[in-house]
């Protein structure tokens, strides 16, 4: 163990560095309000560039048809990547919450069978 | 002359909530470098969320946490545990499907300058029982075994901070001395300890200052013999 003096000032020094994220801006939640705004975003450029190139023979405007329907591939991409993130994270987080529970309740059982049901030895 | 340094841990008009229910109305507690607070309260009256709340592990509605004098209401428990500050949740907070040793392992991926070994020495110097038990699953242990590996590597993780939630509960009186034993002599090592704890008794022979913790408020803070006189009044119904 470090001298206690010194462990202080580190822990003072490590609390001064602390990056801290303003709750405010609530970025994960935004992030995934982005993923699903892009997933939505996405096909609707897609759909758009599709009209748009066969209500056209000019190429110059179906090839801005192309570059919407690609624009709009790359929202739908990016948006399912940020919105899978996003939900995973917490799923994730809660399945590893349940999974702790879960193996706790089991030990325990298995403890009490092995203790002729009593719950728990205290000592 | 050097500043005077802010306490290592304030809570200042703190206020929790599970949904709509309030259950922390405001509390402001101090604890400074070297101390022993004890957060003392009957059933309900908030003393765990308080401490999930100093560690980051339930968000504030209202108020500050500040560590070192640094707001830090919106840094994660990760962050504040990796400064040092260390909580040892109610019950046992193990892991039940690893061995003790596999235990103390995951407390020396946190340790600082620690090896694997040295933190497994350390433990087994400060609870002997452990290392005969050093194969065994934790959730096989006893109760007190089990709050014994809790304490061991909370302990491993040399904390600044070391937050205790309800060490004696479901345990012997003679486990309790034990643990309160090793709680004393961190204490004594300058490691600053907030203690909650519902049986008011074990807990006032270690204790530098004590809080009384009603209905989500702080009823009464001082010295744990000013506290005592105020507890059967207060939240024991009379039990000495």
């Amino acid at each position: 163990m470090t001298d206690t003096s010194e462990r202080i000032e580190q822990f003072r020094a490590d609390v001064a560095d602390m990056k801290l994220r303003d709750p405010a801006t609530g970025l994960d939640r935004l992030l995934v309000k982005l993923g699903v705004a892009g997933l939505v975003a996405g096909p609707c450029f897609g759909v758009a560039a599709w009209f748009i190139s066969h209500g056209t023979r000019n190429p110059l405007q179906q090839r801005d048809a192309i570059v919407l329907g690609l624009l709009g591939l790359t929202f739908a991409v990016v948006g399912a990547a940020l919105f899978v993130k996003g939900a995973l994270a917490g799923f994730l987080r809660f399945w590893m919450a349940r999974l702790v529970y879960e193996q706790q309740v089991q030990a325990d059982r298995l403890a009490a069978q092995g203790n002729g049901g009593r719950r728990y030895p205290a000592g | 002359m050097r500043p005077p340094q802010p306490p290592l841990v304030e809570l200042r008009g703190v206020r929790a909530a599970y949904g709509p229910i309030e259950v922390l109305h405001g509390v402001d507690l101090t604890l400074g470098a070297g101390e022993v607070l004890a957060v003392l309260g009957p059933n309900g009256a908030g003393k765990t969320t308080l401490l999930n709340v100093l560690a980051g592990l339930h968000p504030l509605s209202g108020g500050d946490v500040i560590l070192a004098g640094r707001r830090v209401n919106a840094a994660s428990a990760t962050a504040r545990a990796r400064a040092g500050l260390c909580l040892i949740p109610e019950g046992r907070g193990v892991f039940p499907n690893l061995t003790v040793r596999e235990n103390l392992r995951m407390a020396a991926g946190v340790a600082r300058q620690a090896a694997r070994s040295e933190v497994e020495e350390a433990a087994y110097a400060r609870f002997p029982r452990l290392r005969d038990r050093r194969r065994q699953l934790a959730g096989t242990l006893s109760g007190g075994e089990q709050q014994m590996l809790a304490l061991a590597r909370g302990l491993a993780t040399d904390p600044a901070v070391l937050v205790l939630d309800e060490l004696s509960m479901g345990l012997a009186p003679l486990v309790v001395e034990e643990l309160y034993g090793q709680v004393a002599g961190m204490a004594g090592a300058g490691v600053s300890v907030l203690v909650v704890e519902q049986f008011a008794r074990v807990v006032m022979g270690v204790a530098d200052r004590a809080a009384l913790l009603t209905h989500g408020r702080v009823a009464a803070v001082g010295r744990p013999h000013e506290i005592e006189s105020k507890l059967s009044s207060a939240y024991l119904g009379g039990v000495r």
